[in-house]
Order: C-alpha cells, then structure tokens, then sequence
C-alpha cells in the first residue's frame, strides 16, 4: 500500500485526479465493511453500505474539514448509513439486558485458552454480534482500530462521558455473553 | 473500581487481538471506482479556487504597464510624463489601451496568445486524461 497520507491523495482528487480516490477505499475499506457488518450482521447488505459511505465521502469531498481524520469521518458516515439501514429493517436493536450483568473475566478467559486458536475469532465475533449497535461500534473502534474516546463520540455523536459509560457496559457484555456462548458450546461437546 | 476498570480494558484488549476486521469482497474497490467513474461524468469537479484568475487579472495589466515603461519609445514615455501630469488617471488608461491594440496588431502577439492557447488545450485534454489512467 502507498504510503501518502490521506490528505495528499483527497487533494490530488480535489484537483481532478479522481482515480486518485482509490488508494483511500483500499486503505479504509477493510474498517468501514466491519463496522457495517457488525451492525447489519449481512455480509451483502454491509457491503452496499460500505460501498454507498465512500460514495457519499466522494460526493461531499469539498465539505470535509479537515480538523478530524479522514478515518474518523468515514466511520461517522458508515454508522449513520448502518443505523439508517437498521431502522429500515425494523431490526430490534437490543439483545442483552442492560440490568444485572454478572460476569467472571477470568473464568471466561480460562474457557477461551482451552479452545483452538483458530476458533477464538468465530467465538469473540460471536459474542460482538450480541451487543446493541452502538455497542459493537464503540468496542470495534476502540479496541480494533485504537481510536480515543473523543474520537468515538465525535463519530457516534454522543458526549465523552457518555461513550466512556456505554464502552465500559459494552465490554462486560461482551463478557457476558461470551460465557453463554462457550458455555453453550461446552455443554453441547460433553 | 479504576484498578479493576483497567483490569478489564485490558483483559478486553487481550481477547479482541482474537479477531481481526472483516475483510470485504476482492472486487470492492474496483465496484467503488466504477461508481465513482459513473459520478464523475455527472458532477466533475471543478476548481473552484480562483485565485489565479483574480492574480491574472490584476498582474497582467500592471506587467503590461512595466514592460511599456522598460521596454517603450521614448515618445511613449514622453506621452505618459505629459499624461500624468496633465489629465486625470482616466486617461492614462485609454493611452494604454492604445498601445495594447497597436501591440497586438503585430503578428508576434497573436502568435504568442495562440501558443499558450495550444498549451492549454494539450495540458487539458491529452496530460490531464493521462493521468487519470
């Protein structure tokens, strides 16, 4: 992959380079389709929301300030468009209870070392698909992509206090749910 | 309560290096180009930064102005003393629009405007096209 920043390639496709456009979907395509799919849980229908969020960052290429990333910019249309596409679905957006999550992380972890390595992704992806959208969305880009706090309320639109609370929910949910899932998994091997 | 947030932000950390992010379908930078390809016909963009034009129009007169002034007859000059100090700034407009006219009913200067005229056009049409292959 190149190794010019974002700026240098919307700058060339400012100027009427539009092919410079493509190095930017190949660096962020990967990000964006997570998100979508987390969200939407469909592979087809996650892929025409990635598709559609770079149309949409194409067409409003002149209006991007450039005071956020380019990434953080992208991530707030892909979480609009997918939330949009929720309501569409009529999708019930909740899975788990907020109320009484009891969790042991180390019980958890202690399941997860004795399951293959190759397995541990489908289990935590698993897991991830439980939470609300909001949810996923926060712990994938705090946690995958490594983004501040900040950055995730810019994206999600919503205070920074707000995001701190709804990521430390998200991750003993996460938890919670994991240890269903293995539990599950358990009971049907023995 | 912050030691055991911390535990857990990093016991959470640990257990999302299991996963990576999902990985879209070979074609979907290619899908995107063709629909940006398809955009491109309807809505190119255009520059909308008019800085040169507003530079050209300002500078290119006062150059014009500097190269009389360096590089005219002495009666040019003889005129321009006599205008300044005699008539109002008005005329000292219309005195230089008679020498551009004179100027470019030489052969030089058409040839010259039809020179950059081709340099723009090779610039637009065949480089710019190149590049976007």
């Amino acid at each position: 992959m190149s190794s010019f920043s974002d700026e240098y390639y919307i700058e060339r496709v400012l100027q009427g380079d539009h092919s410079s456009y493509a190095p930017l979907v190949e660096r962020h395509k990967d990000m964006i389709f997570t998100i979508a799919y987390r969200m939407l849980k469909n592979r087809e229908e996650a892929e025409e929301i990635a598709q559609d969020t770079f149309m949409k960052a194409y067409r409003s290429l002149r209006k991007f300030r450039k005071e956020s990333k380019f990434s953080t910019w992208l991530y707030r249309i892909v979480y609009n468009l997918s939330v949009s596409q929720l309501r569409k679905n009529k999708e019930q957006m909740s899975s788990l209870d907020d109320d009484e999550i009891n969790i042991d992380i180390e019980d958890t972890h202690n399941k997860m070392d004795q399951i293959e390595a190759s397995d541990r992704s489908y289990y935590v992806n698993q897991a991830i698909a439980g939470l609300k959208h909001d949810e996923k969305t926060i712990i994938t880009l705090y946690y995958q992509d490594e983004l501040s706090v900040n950055e995730i309320s810019e994206i999600i639109q919503l205070t920074h206090s707000n995001v701190k609370v709804k990521l430390h929910r998200a991750r003993l949910k996460l938890y919670e749910e994991l240890n269903r899932i293995l539990k599950n998994e358990i009971n049907t091997l023995l | 309560m912050n030691s055991k947030n911390t535990h857990i932000d990093e016991r959470t950390r640990e257990l999302l290096k299991h996963t990576g992010v999902e990985k879209t379908g070979p074609d979907f930078t290619r899908k995107v180009m063709s629909r940006v390809e398809k955009e491109k016909k309807l809505h190119p963009y255009k520059q909308d930064n008019n800085l040169w034009h507003i530079l050209l129009a300002v500078v290119l007169p006062v150059m014009y102005f500097f190269y009389q002034i360096f590089t005219g007859s002495e009666s040019f000059l003889a005129e321009l003393d006599l205008t300044l100090k005699l008539q109002p700034y008005i005329q000292l407009f219309q005195l230089l629009a008679d020498k551009l006219v004179m100027d470019v009913s030489t052969p030089v200067v058409p040839l010259g405007i039809l020179a950059i005229v081709m340099l723009l056009a090779f610039d637009r049409f065949i480089l710019r096209s190149l590049s976007f292959k």
